[in-house]
C-alpha cells in the first residue's frame, strides 16, 4: 500500500538517502531501523510530506502522493517528543484533525472518546499537555493520529522520551493496538531490541542505503551484509575463503556447498559452546583459553583466545567453568556466509 | 514544507510596504539633495550646489565634527559604565540578578523626553544642583547647562542602558565552566577577566558601542534641551533646515551624509563583530 | 538565560561602582518625582511645602488631555500596523527564500538604528510629494512603519524558540496551511505578539523625532510636553513626567512578565 520508489535526498552536498525503495503491506508493522544519521527520519519525513524527495516517488494504493502537501496525505504521524499543541486541551488536541476535515460536531465528540479509550486514556479530556506524564502524552499523540483513521500510521521514535520500564510497557501496548485496529504501522527507531520485538519486518538503513529488509528472524539468522550482521545482535565476523566445497577461516575448516571465492563468515556468540560428548556430527572443535568474562545474568559472555591469535566472543549459560583452557565447538550450519563487499 | 503561496503571502505585503514607505522616501531624500531653493520654492533641477555648500561652509563641517566627537565620548563613557555594571549583574548579582537587570532596562522604556528634561532641571541656572551648591555655601556654577558637557552627560545617561544590553547578553552566554577552568588553572580574577571574559564579550561590546555611537550621533532632543548654541549637533541643523530655514534640498543633503555615515559605521561594526565573534 | 548562580563575592569597588551607575541612571528621574510635589515654583534646595497642586492643575488641563488621547490613538494604530506587517515579515525572514532577502531584512530593521530624524523627514518628503495632508494619521503611519522593525525582531525571536513540529503535526492531521497559521502558529506566538504590541505601544507613546516632522495640527503627548518645555520649566511638567514615568514603569514590568512566561530571550 505505501510504497517508496528509488527515493534519494541530499541536504546541500551531503547525501542522506541513496535510492531507497521499500513497500509496506496492508496491516504490516514495518520498522525502519538505523543509527542516527542513517537517514531513517528523513525517509519518514518524506513519506509524511515534510520533505520533498530529491529523486524518486512515493505512492499509496496506486496514487502518487509525493506531490501532495502533508495535509492531503492519507497517513498520520506520531512525532518524536509528541508535538502536542500546548495551548489546546487533550480533547482539542485529539479533535484537531477531525475539526480540520470538518467532521460533524456530534461525530467529533464520539470519535475522540473512542480514540482515547483505545489508548486507555480517559477522564483527562480537559487537561493541558503540560499537565500529563510522559506516558500519557504518548497516548494522546497516538489517539490524535489514530482518530483520523489513517491508512498508515508513521511513528518517529515514539518511545525514545520514556524511561526503560515505561518504554517496555508501551511497546507491548503499541503492538496490541496495531493488531487490534489492523492498519499499517511504520516505526522509526535506533533501538534494535525494540525493532525485533515489535516488527513484522525490519528495514535496516545504513548511511542512506537500505542494507536489508526482512523479518526479524531472517535478519538475525541470515544477515546479507557485514553491517547487518554486526548491528543486529552481536557476532564474530571471520574473514576467509571458500574453495572446492571447503570453507577456511582462521584456524577453522569445514565443508561448505557454496561458490568459490573470498568470504566473510558470521558466527553468533550463542552458537559457540563447550564441547560435549553428544555433539552433532560435523561440529568444528577447537581449544581456546578464556581471556575475559562478562556476567549477563542468565548467561556469561566469554572472550576466547584461540590458536593463531584469533579472538572470539562466546555466550554460554551461567555458571561457566573457571578461567583456563577449554575445548569449544560450533556447528557449521550456524555459520552464515556474507558476500565480501566490493573494494 | 511551506507552499509557494504561503511564502508569497508573508513576503509580498511587508516587502511592498517597505518599498513604498522606506525605500521610496530614501530615494526622495536622495533626489531632493540635488535640488535647490529659489525665492521660497523648490527648484526640481539637478545641481551639486548643496554638497559644495556642505564642504565649503565651515559651519557644517564643524557641527559634524562636534557631533562625531560628542558621540565618540558618549560611546566610550557608556561602555566604561556599562561593562562593569553588566559584569557585576551577570557574575555577582546572585539571586538579585533579575531585579537588577530590570532596573537597568526600565530607564530604556521611560520616556526619553522625561529623562532629557530631568537633566535640564538638575543642571539649570536655577536648577537643583546649583540650589544644592548654594545651600552648601558654594557659589552657583553657570557652565553646567547649555554646554557640550551637558549634552555628553545627558546622552551618556540615555544610552548607557543601550550599551548594557548586548554586553550583558554576551556575558550571559559565556559558559561558567570557562571561568572555573581559568581559576582552576591558577589565574587571578583580574587575569580571568582580561584573558577570558573580555575577549568573549567583545562582540557584545562592539554591538553596544555601535548602538551608543549611532543613536547619540543622530540625537536632536538633548542638544536642544541642554546643549545651547555651543552644544548643537548635526540633527539640529537638519531640523532647522527643514523648519525655519526652509531649505529642504540642503537639509536632504545633510541627512543623506548622516545616513551614509550611519550605514558605514553599522557595516564596519558588523564586520568587526564577525571577526571577533566565535566562529 | 542561565539559572541564577549563588552570588560569588564581588570586589567592593565593583559593588560600589555598580551602585553608582544605578544612582546615575535613577537620580534624575527621582529628582523629577520629588520636585513634582514641591510647593515652590522655582525649584531650590531642599524642596519645601509639599503639595499636590501641580497634579490638580494636570487634571483640568484640556490641551494635555487631548494630547494624551491623540497619542493613544496614534499608538494603537502603530500597534496594529506594525504587527500586521511585522508578523509576515518575521515569517518571511524565517521561512521564505528569495533573491535580496538579506537586503529586505536590513531594510526592515533599518529604522532601529537610523536617527529618527531621517526616518521622519524622508516620510515627510513622501507625504509632501504625494500631497497627503499631515495629521495624526500620517504620524500613525510613520510610527507603524518605523516600528515594524521592533515588532519583527521580537516576533522573529519567538519564532526561533517555537517548536516547528507543532506546525508539522497540524498539517499531518489534515489542516490546511491557512488553518495551521491561525490555529497553531499564531497561538504559539501569543506571548511574543503581546510583548511586541506592548513594546511598540510604549515606544510610540514616547516617540518624538518622527512625530516632529509628520504631525499636523493635533499634538501628540510628547510634542505637547516638548512645546511647553520650550516655554520654560514649570513644576507642572514635573508632574506630567512623573505620571508618564509611572505608566512606562507599569508597561515595562508587564512586558518583562510576559517575556518571562515564554521562553523568549531578550533580543533588542
Amino acid at each position: 500500500m505505501l510504497e517508496v520508489r528509488a527515493v534519494s535526498k541530499s541536504f546541500g552536498a551531503t547525501p542522506v538517502l541513496r535510492s531507497v525503495s521499500l513497500s509496506v503491506a496492508r496491516g504490516e508493522f514495518l520498522t525502519i531501523l538505523g543509527e542516527s544519521g542513517s537517514g531513517k527520519t528523513t525517509l519518514l519525513r518524506i513519506a509524511a510530506g515534510f520533505e520533498r524527495p530529491g529523486e524518486g516517488e512515493v505512492w499509496m494504493d496506486g496514487t502518487r502522493i509525493d506531490t501532495l502537501p502533508p495535509n492531503r496525505r492519507p497517513l498520520n504521524t506520531v512525532f518524536q517528543h509528541y508535538a502536542l499543541f500546548p495551548h489546546l486541551s487533550v480533547f482539542e488536541n485529539v479533535a484537531y484533525g477531525l475539526r480540520a476535515s470538518r467532521a460533524p460536531r456530534a461525530d467529533i465528540a464520539l470519535r475522540v472518546e473512542q480514540a482515547l479509550e483505545q489508548v486507555h486514556l480517559t477522564g483527562l479530556d480537559t487537561r493541558k499537555p503540560s499537565q500529563l506524564s510522559g506516558g500519557q502524552q504518548q497516548r494522546v499523540a497516538l489517539a490524535r493520529a489514530l482518530v483520523n483513521h489513517p491508512r498508515v500510521l508513521l511513528l518517529d521514535e515514539p518511545l525514545s522520551a520514556l524511561d526503560a520500564t515505561m518504554r517496555r510497557r508501551m511497546q507491548g501496548e503499541l503492538k496490541a493496538l496495531q493488531r487490534e485496529i489492523g492498519i499499517s504501522f511504520v516505526l522509526v527507531t535506533h533501538d534494535q531490541e525494540e525493532a525485533m520485538a515489535l516488527s513484522d519486518r525490519i528495514a535496516l538503513l545504513h548511511a542512506g542505503t537500505l542494507e536489508q529488509i526482512d523479518t526479524p528472524a531472517a535478519l538475525y539468522r541470515h544477515p546479507r551484509t557485514a553491517y547487518a550482521a554486526e548491528f543486529i545482535g552481536r557476532t564474530n565476523l571471520l574473514r576467509g575463503l571458500v574453495r572446492n566445497h571447503t570453507a577456511t577461516a582462521g584456524p577453522f575448516i569445514w565443508p561448505l556447498d557454496s561458490p568459490d571465492g573470498e568470504a566473510l563468515f558470521s558466527l553468533r556468540p550463542e552458537h559457540i559452546r563447550f564441547s560435549s560428548a553428544g555433539a552433532p556430527p560435523g561440529a568444528v572443535r577447537f581449544e581456546a583459553s578464556v581471556a575475559d568474562r562478562l556476567f549477563q545474568g542468565s548467561a556469561v559472555l566469554l572472550t576466547l583466545q584461540c590458536p593463531g591469535g584469533l579472538r572470539l566472543t562466546a555466550r554460554v549459560p551461567d555458571p561457566a567453568p573457571p578461567a583456563g583452557a577449554h575445548s569449544f565447538e560450533f556447528t557449521p550450519d550456524d555459520v552464515v556466509r556474507i558476500p565480501v563487499p566490493a573494494g | 514544507m511551506y507552499s509557494r503561496w504561503y511564502k508569497t503571502l508573508v513576503t509580498v505585503p511587508p516587502l511592498a510596504w517597505v518599498i513604498l514607505f522606506l525605500v521610496l522616501p530614501y530615494l526622495l531624500l536622495f533626489s531632493y539633495s540635488f535640488f535647490s531653493v529659489r525665492s521660497g520654492t523648490i527648484v526640481h533641477h539637478g545641481t551639486l550646489a548643496n554638497y559644495s555648500t556642505l564642504l565649503h561652509n565651515p559651519m557644517y563641517v564643524s557641527v559634524l565634527l562636534r557631533s562625531l566627537r560628542i558621540a565618540a565620548i558618549v560611546t566610550v563613557l557608556s561602555l566604561l559604565l556599562a561593562f562593569p555594571l553588566a559584569y557585576y549583574v551577570s557574575f555577582h548579582a546572585g539571586r538579585r540578578k533579575d531585579v537588577l537587570y530590570q532596573l537597568v532596562i526600565i530607564p530604556l522604556w521611560v520616556s526619553y523626553l522625561v529623562r532629557a528634561y530631568a537633566w535640564k532641571t538638575i543642571l539649570g541656572g536655577g536648577g537643583v544642583l546649583n540650589a544644592l551648591l548654594q545651600h552648601l555655601g558654594f557659589s552657583p556654577a553657570s557652565f553646567l547647562l547649555y554646554s557640550p558637557f551637558a549634552v555628553v552627560l545627558t546622552l551618556t545617561h540615555i544610552y548607557t542602558p543601550f550599551a548594557f544590553l548586548p554586553l550583558y547578553a554576551s556575558l550571559e552566554h559565556i559558559p561558567r565552566s570557562l571561568i572555573e577552568a581559568s581559576t582552576d588553572l591558577g589565574a587571578s580574577s583580574w587575569r580571568t577577566v582580561r584573558t577570558v571574559v573580555l575577549p568573549l564579550a567583545l562582540p557584545g561590546a562592539i554591538a553596544g558601542a555601535t548602538f551608543a555611537f549611532v543613536l547619540s550621533l543622530g540625537d536632536f532632543l538633548a542638544p536642544l534641551l541642554v546643549g545651547g548654541p555651543s552644544g548643537l549637533m548635526i540633527s539640529n541643523v537638519v531640523v532647522s533646515l527643514f523648519g525655519a530655514a526652509y531649505d529642504w534640498p540642503l537639509g536632504a543633503a545633510v541627512s543623506l551624509c548622516m545616513l551614509l555615515l550611519v550605514l558605514a559605521i553599522v557595516f564596519a561594526a558588523g564586520r568587526l563583530e564577525k571577526r571577533y565573534g566565535l566562529s | 538565560m542561565t539559572a541564577p548562580l549563588p552570588a560569588s563575592r564581588a570586589p567592593r569597588w565593583l559593588t560600589l561602582f555598580a551602585f553608582a551607575v544605578f544612582l546615575f541612571l535613577y537620580a534624575p528621574i527621582l529628582t523629577l518625582i520629588v520636585y513634582s510635589f514641591n510647593g515652590s515654583s522655582v525649584g531650590g534646595f531642599p524642596p519645601a511645602n509639599w503639595t499636590l497642586h501641580w497634579y490638580r492643575l494636570l487634571a483640568s488641563d484640556d490641551a494635555l488631555w487631548s494630547a494624551v488621547l491623540n497619542s493613544l490613538a496614534v499608538a494603537s494604530a502603530a500597534v496594529v500596523l506594525s504587527l500586521a506587517l511585522g508578523l509576515p515579515a518575521a515569517l518571511a525572514f524565517d521561512r521564505a527564500s528569495f533573491p535580496g532577502k538579506a537586503l529586505f531584512r536590513r531594510l526592515v530593521l533599518l529604522p532601529l538604528i537610523l536617527p529618527g530624524v531621517i526616518t521622519g523627514l524622508s516620510l515627510l518628503m513622501l507625504f509632501a510629494t504625494s500631497g497627503l495632508k499631515l495629521s495624526l494619521f500620517t504620524v500613525g503611519l510613520g510610527h507603524g512603519t518605523a516600528l515594524i522593525s521592533v515588532a519583527a525582531t521580537e516576533i522573529y525571536a519567538g519564532l526561533q524558540k517555537m517548536d516547528r513540529r507543532l506546525e508539522e503535526a497540524s498539517l499531518d492531521l489534515g489542516a490546511t496551511q491557512w488553518r495551521t497559521f491561525w490555529r497553531v502558529t499564531v497561538p504559539s506566538l501569543a506571548l511574543p505578539l503581546l510583548a511586541a504590541a506592548l513594546l511598540v505601544f510604549t515606544l510610540s507613546m514616547d516617540e518624538i523625532a518622527v512625530s516632529f516632522f509628520l504631525v499636523g495640527r493635533d499634538n501628540t503627548l510628547p510634542l505637547e510636553i516638548w512645546s511647553r518645555l520650550r516655554r520654560g520649566i514649570t513644576p507642572e511638567i514635573n508632574a506630567i513626567s512623573t505620571v508618564v514615568f509611572a505608566f512606562s514603569l507599569a508597561a515595562v514590568l508587564l512586558w518583562y512578565r510576559i517575556r518571562r512566561l515564554g521562553p523568549a530571550e531578550s533580543s533588542l
